[in-house]
């Protein structure tokens, strides 16, 4: 590896405790982060993806618990870290960006308030210098006269320019890593298309690395450097992002290509392919693979026994028995 | 913010209106009150007859509707029946009457609102504690308390059995000072102060226990509520220590919901401070109230009514000011 | 609507069984309120078997005399008299049992009219919205900043009568709370397809109403509904408290709390019973009534 690795997720298991039972929200999930890299973490909703980056974050909420695995960050595990030194590294470090930007701001105090509440928090400035760091940085993520957007509350603003301001909160710090939980999901597809743009020249200017969490296989294609695909709590396909695209190995990633609009695919006519079924309840999930009762592929092996994530091509890995797309095995 | 309190007050308007025309209707069928004077043998039925015509007790219902709202903002004297000295209007009975039943149950409001609110915090963030347990269940005993009965057994106890604080009244007639009896009126400010604090300690307490319990509740389901919210989750993640987390963020939005409760339960209060009266047997308006409907004073009563009703929609005009304090939301709307 | 689960055996039950099942099972484990659930169970049974119950005695004829104390007005308890006496010499275990069916049914009686009132408005208003909407919902903020009990004392002096006036004048003020919120419920369900798709079909607001959106509203009538029996019952023995209510000689708990005051210091046990009778009531409706709103809303049950 040429690249310093900035986090380093082992084997993480997050369960929910709750009164039907346990839910296995994330369940042995283990990537790599490098300095400055972009990593996708795709899949269906309720696939574990907002648990596990809260999980990193270690602000998930009871019944949830992590209950196994280690987070390494910049050399030290934060599963062995005390609550105290993992304040100090939440919006220093690793910052985050939510979903949903209308609740994700609190509505009854500004913008400004919120964003220079981080830099009061976390460096040594006085109130002036931390309110003149505030408005430079609605300025840079592109908020127009932000001396005025200052003292707006989040009900004044569009949710595009409430992104933005969740933007700025997030890198008012300089994080070395960023995690954006699905932080386009909730906007009109233009917008969508700005803040996506904002994100990626600000990554290249800081040069911070970003934890990329969608559903939305197409985003991660313009944004990101490797993919880790999840089913139910578990990665089931992972490499870089070229090689994921051109040569999908897992039915269920295939399956999400697939159902990406396609301008110049003479299939538009045809109406999308869409994986059969749903996500299976946390409550009750198949025997065998998770993904066997909607995998056109699916054998007698795949209903009994859970595959392992296996190598097929240098550096992608994938989680299934009958890998689709690989050359040199006939299945 | 004001053209929302310009607009707020002006909405208040025709609910007065509205409610001052229902109580009036609604007293005014309580009995006749010239009916008394005709078991008089000494009152002619001419002058009967005189009164009801200077009274417009004979005029239809909107008539008497339109005089009465008259005789309410420029009031004139009463005719020395029942409730009402002679050369006495209801307002200057009133206005005689109600310092003590503002007194009393403004002290109970703002005790209830320093209890509830903390005590409501606590229990949501101890949840499933000892604490919470034991504080749940004096809510619900305070929810479920009949204020009359809480009255009566706080006297039976500390009035009867200890003999701690007085059963009635709100002041002595007099102190013994140095031997030499004084009234009431004449004895220093702080001693008059103290005997009615003594006085109303018991009623205070009632009318407090009365409202705490619901709105403590309330304060707990609500910062429950509240500490799941997103914004919770982006306050922590901003790596804000929990103390900011919590009553910054958190608290500020949880208080919101219970600044409506309050301005609702006025009403409430009302009647609580009423009952709490008459088993007291404190003179404010709500034993008025109480003694005008039994004695069929139909004057006083409808006046009282109105004076209630002006109450309420004054506290609910402050907890919308409160509200629109509270949340920006509301305020540039 | 089916479920799609794949799961491995086993069918799934239609949703709105396993809901109801599920609201069951979550009040079982809510301790406080199962407990007042057969707690209420048992004085239901003792209002209604109060005949039985009263020891031969009834709460309407008067004593004669009592072996143990001089006159029989405020005879403490004994044989016979498990509470003793009251003022005008009856029975107090036997006029607190039947004081139990008048309370709880004035309790039970107001918090359904109110209930099926709120419903209507909330309903009507939620459903047609515009001007029907601002009308019924401002006529609903009108009644909810009236003084209540004042104009509760002032209407049963109008009306004076039976136990049907108490019901009535107390019930004309317990509606409103449903009402605001079966329509906030109505307002969320008309969003949802089902609605549309009943519009879509052509049926009437009516049958739309009465066959979804009332059945989808029910969870939050019915605890504001056991909420408020406690409230109404209050009500009414404040009012009978005042000698406003229940008139003598029917006995109700808040009436026999009448004259309390006066006898506080030659007979206080008088004064114990009726008041816990109704302390333990209302205390058993609103644990009952929290658990059910727990059972009801999962997302507060974590």
């Amino acid at each position: 590896m040429e690249k310093e690795v900035l986090l380093e997720v082992k084997d993480l298991r997050t369960y929910f405790y709750t009164e039907d039972g346990v839910v296995r929200a994330v369940d042995g999930v283990s990537f790599t982060i490098h300095k400055g890299e972009v990593l996708g973490l795709v899949g269906e909703s309720g696939c574990g993806k907002s648990v596990t980056s809260l999980s990193i974050m270690r602000l998930v909420d009871a019944p949830g618990k992590i209950v196994g695995g280690q987070i390494i960050f910049k050399g030290e595990d934060l599963l062995k870290k005390s609550e105290e030194e993992m304040r100090k590294i939440r919006g220093s470090e690793i910052a985050m960006i939510f979903q949903e930007p209308m609740t994700a701001l609190n509505p009854v105090y500004t913008i400004g308030d919120q964003i220079m509440e981080a830099i009061l928090t976390h460096q040594d400035v006085n109130e002036e210098e931390a309110k003149k760091q505030t408005i430079k940085l609605l300025d840079l993520v592109g908020i127009p006269d932000p001396k005025k957007r200052f003292n707006e509350y989040p009900h004044e603003m569009s949710g595009g320019m409430r992104q933005r301001a969740m933007i700025a909160m997030a890198i008012s710090c300089n994080p070395d890593l960023l995690i954006s939980d699905e932080a386009t999901t909730a906007l009109d597809v233009t917008i969508q298309a700005q803040i996506l743009e904002l994100m990626k020249d600000l990554q290249r200017k800081i040069g911070m690395a970003i934890l990329f969490i969608t559903h939305d296989l197409a985003l991660v294609a313009e944004m990101t450097d490797s993919v880790a695909v999840t089913y139910t709590g578990k990665i089931v396909e992972y490499s870089d992002v070229r090689s994921i695209f051109k040569n999908p190995h897992h039915p269920y990633t295939y399956g999400l290509l697939e159902s990406i609009p396609s301008l110049l695919s003479e299939k538009t006519k045809e109406p999308l392919p869409a994986i059969e079924g749903m996500v299976p309840s946390p409550y009750r999930m198949p025997k065998g693979c998770h993904f066997n009762p909607r995998c056109p592929f699916a054998t007698d092996i795949c209903r009994k026994e859970m595959p392992e994530l296996k190598e097929v091509e240098p550096n992608h890995l994938v989680r299934c028995f009958h890998p689709v797309n690989v050359k040199e095995e006939v299945s | 913010m004001r053209n929302y309190l310009i607009r707020r007050s002006l909405e208040l308007i025709p609910v007065l209106f509205a409610i001052a025309f229902v109580s009036f209707w609604l007293v005014s069928k309580m009995g006749d009150p010239f009916a008394v004077l005709v078991l008089n043998p000494h009152v002619r039925p001419e002058d009967i007859q005189r009164l009801r015509h200077i009274w417009h007790w004979d005029d239809p219902l909107v008539v008497r509707f339109w005089y009465w709202l008259k005789d309410f903002v420029w009031p004139r004297q009463g005719w020395g029946l029942s409730t009402l000295a002679p050369g006495q209007t209801a307002l200057q009975l009133i206005s005689r009457r109600i310092p003590v039943t503002i007194a009393f149950s403004s002290t109970s409001l703002i005790a209830a609102i320093i209890l509830s609110i903390p005590l409501g915090v606590y229990s949501a963030l101890r949840q499933y504690s000892v604490a919470d347990y034991i504080l749940t269940f004096f809510a619900f005993f305070g929810m479920s308390m009949p204020t009359f009965w809480f009255g009566i057994m706080l006297i039976y106890l500390f009035a009867v059995k200890l003999h701690w604080f007085p059963a009635a009244g709100y002041h002595r007639a007099f102190f013994i000072i140095k031997g030499v009896p004084v009234m009431f009126d004449k004895a220093p400010r702080w001693m008059q102060f103290l005997d009615e604090a003594w006085h109303l300690t018991l009623p205070i307490t009632v009318l407090t226990v009365f409202q705490v319990g619901g709105w403590l509740r309330y304060m707990r389901s609500s910062m429950l509520e509240v500490k799941s919210m997103d914004y919770v989750r982006t306050a922590r993640a901003k790596g804000l220590p929990e103390r900011t987390v919590i009553y910054k963020h958190a608290f500020r939005n949880a208080v919101i919901p219970i600044i409506t409760l309050i301005g609702l339960s006025f009403p409430g209060l009302i009647g609580g401070a009423m009952i709490t009266e008459t088993v007291f047997a404190i003179d404010g308006i709500g034993r008025l109230t109480y003694n005008a409907v039994m004695s069929q004073d139909v004057f006083v009563a409808m006046a009282l009514i109105m004076i209630f009703s002006i109450l309420v929609v004054i506290g609910n005009f402050l907890a919308d000011i409160f509200y629109a304090v509270a949340d920006p939301r509301i305020r540039y709307s | 609507m089916a479920n799609e689960d794949y799961v491995e055996g086993g069918i799934e039950t239609s949703e709105s069984y396993s809901y109801w099942r599920k609201v069951f099972q979550r009040l079982k484990k809510h301790k406080i309120a199962m407990v007042s659930l057969w707690f209420l169970v048992v004085l239901i049974l003792m209002a209604v078997f109060a005949g039985p119950l009263s020891f031969g005695n009834n709460p309407y004829s008067y004593i004669k005399s009592v072996p143990w104390a001089p006159r029989p007005e405020l005879a403490p308890p004994g044989p016979g008299h498990p509470l003793g006496l009251d003022n005008m010499g009856r029975d107090a275990w036997s006029r607190l049992l039947y004081g139990g069916r008048v309370s709880l049914a004035v309790g039970f009686i107001c918090s359904f009219i109110g209930a099926a009132v709120g419903l209507f408005f909330g309903l009507i208003s939620g459903y047609f919205g515009g001007i029907t909407d601002m009308l019924i919902m401002r006529f609903t903020d009108f009644m909810l900043s009236l003084p209540v009990l004042p104009l509760m004392v002032v209407l049963s002096s109008v009306i004076k009568g039976s136990l049907w006036t108490i019901i009535f004048v107390i019930s004309i003020f317990s509606w409103m709370g449903v009402a605001r919120l079966v329509r906030g419920e109505v307002l969320s369900l008309k969003e949802q397809e089902f609605t549309e798709a009943a519009r879509a079909i052509g049926e009437t607001p009516g049958r739309i109403m009465w066959i979804h959106l009332l059945p989808n509203s029910m969870a939050p009538v019915i605890v504001a509904a056991t909420l408020a029996i406690s409230g109404n019952i209050i009500y009414e023995a404040t009012l009978s408290f005042l000698g406003l209510g229940i008139r003598q000689p029917t006995p109700s708990w808040g009436n026999m709390l009448n004259g309390a005051q006066t006898f506080m210091l030659t007979a206080p046990w008088l004064m114990w019973w009726p008041g816990i009778a109704i302390l333990v009531t209302t205390l058993a409706f609103n644990f009952l009534g929290d658990g059910l709103r727990d059972a009801l809303d999962p997302r507060l049950y974590r």
